[in-house]
């Protein structure tokens, strides 16, 4: 009588079929759930720099509506905008001549751009997101600058 | 529960780590969630920093001052010194009553940095006297140089007045700016009152004569005669300023009483107007002319500061 010596075979071709396919979805998984992270969070980064963008705008018109009324002198007004949105810091390129401002995040790729309208010149600069100062300079022209 | 040490021990790693990969991204996926609301709440946030608040500020001071300030140009016998100090108290009280409001939300709003600016106003008030100097007997002489401004002038001419039909030999009163335009008007007797204006240096004439009766009662500054409209003696309208010179010309050829106020404190002459109020001669008062200051609005997130100007018409 011969016996086939295969009684564990089954137990292994079953351990690696388990595992290969436990493996499989699990990276299925993860990669999935990674993707939906990172979309999320690019997703929020740009609604949020939409956000900051928007409100930094008002604030130069409203400094700009001060500075326009006769014999102005100095008109400084705090922004108090977050300094890190989505875990990511920002950087807030205010374009005068196109009277736009462009936020873009550090690591993530979002970009935003805002108009403006406003009558007294704005100065041209790029600052990091945070606290920042719209101010009148001795020129005549608005700036935005660091707190 | 998975087996960590059988012979599932493998498969059971990986569901670990698996279950701590999914965990680790529910974690971002709520910050993720938080930095949406936070920017929800940002959103929704008042952009309001107060601008409006401060221009309402600015705009009632402005308002309010010179009618409050130019109280304290009434009366005759006060001096300059007692005029800018009621007049500093005065702007004192418009500051706190409009600041009151702000003051509630914590915010500080003052006029500070204040400049007064000395004016005199000239008068007589003998309607029997001629318009010469209060001494000596010039009849062609300067009421006032480096006026910088003239306002509220008034000639009421009472009698006296030279017969004839040349306008340039009769009593006129002169006002020229600092370019050499002058404005000058002619109070005569041609068979009855006449006035005649010219402007500037007599190339153009304006008659005000057929539209009044009765001696000629002239507010130099409004326009009007005897309470009726002759565009051409309102010679803020014919003369650009800065002015420089008020003066008389035959001054003996008329009697009047007058009263104007100038933008400066040195008369020509020590002599042509008494210091104090007289009912003889002419004298002239110190007032305080107009006034400039800041005013300064600041709160936690704004500093305003503009400088503005108090007068009886718009700074020049």
């Amino acid at each position: 009588m011969t016996r086939t010596d295969d009684r564990g075979v089954s137990t292994a071709v079953n351990y690696v079929l388990t595992l290969g396919i436990t493996t499989l979805l699990v990276s299925g998984l993860l990669l999935a759930t990674g993707g939906v992270v990172d979309d999320r969070r690019e997703s929020t980064t740009r609604t949020s720099l939409e956000v900051v963008g928007q409100r930094l705008a008002a604030n130069l018109m409203s400094a700009d509506r001060l500075a326009e009324t006769a014999d102005t002198r100095t008109v400084s007004l705090t922004v108090d905008l977050p300094t890190r949105i989505a875990g990511s810091g920002y950087t807030v390129r205010v374009n005068g001549s196109s009277s736009t401002l462009v936020l873009e995040a550090d690591t993530v790729a979002a970009t935003r751009r805002v108009s403006f309208v406003a009558s007294t010149t704005v100065a041209s600069t790029t600052v990091r997101g945070g606290e920042l100062r719209i101010v009148l300079t001795p020129a005549n022209e608005l700036a935005v600058r660091a707190a | 529960m998975a087996d960590l040490s059988g012979d599932d021990a493998g498969r059971g790693q990986l569901l670990l780590v698996t279950g701590f990969a999914i965990a680790v991204a529910i974690v971002a996926l709520v910050l993720l969630l938080n930095t949406a609301i936070y920017t929800e709440n940002l959103a929704t946030r008042s952009v309001d920093t107060g601008e409006s608040d401060a221009l309402a500020y600015r705009d009632a001071v402005e308002r309010s001052l010179w009618p409050t300030v130019s109280g304290v140009n009434g009366g005759d016998d006060v001096t300059r010194t007692e005029r800018v100090r009621n007049a500093s108290a005065r702007v004192d009280r418009v500051a706190e009553l409009n600041a009151r409001r702000h003051l509630l939300e914590g915010t500080a709003a003052t006029i500070t940095n204040r400049t007064y600016h000395d004016g005199t106003r000239l008068t007589q008030t003998d309607a029997n006297r001629t318009v010469t100097p209060a001494v000596g007997s010039n009849v062609d002489w300067p009421m006032a140089t480096n006026v910088d401004d003239v306002r509220a002038a008034e000639l009421n001419v009472t009698g006296g007045l030279y017969s004839t039909t040349n306008p340039a030999e009769a009593f006129s009163l002169a006002v020229r700016n600092d370019t050499g335009d002058e404005w000058r008007v002619h109070v005569y007797d041609d068979s009855g009152a006449a006035v005649d204006v010219t402007y500037p240096n007599g190339t153009t004439t304006g008659v005000c004569s057929g539209q009044f009766s009765g001696p000629p009662v002239m507010n130099l500054s409004a326009g009007t005669i005897n309470g009726s409209t002759c565009s051409p003696l309102a010679f803020e309208e014919h003369l650009m300023p800065p002015y420089d010179t008020v003066s008389v010309r035959y001054g003996n050829r008329s009697t009047a009483t007058y009263e104007m106020t100038v933008n400066t404190t040195v008369p020509p002459s020590d002599t042509d107007f008494e210091n104090s109020p007289s009912a003889t001669a002419p004298y002239q008062v110190p007032v305080v002319y107009s006034m400039h200051a800041d005013v300064v609005y600041e709160s936690a997130e704004l500093t305003y500061r503009a400088r503005i100007y108090a007068g009886p018409e718009a700074d020049e």
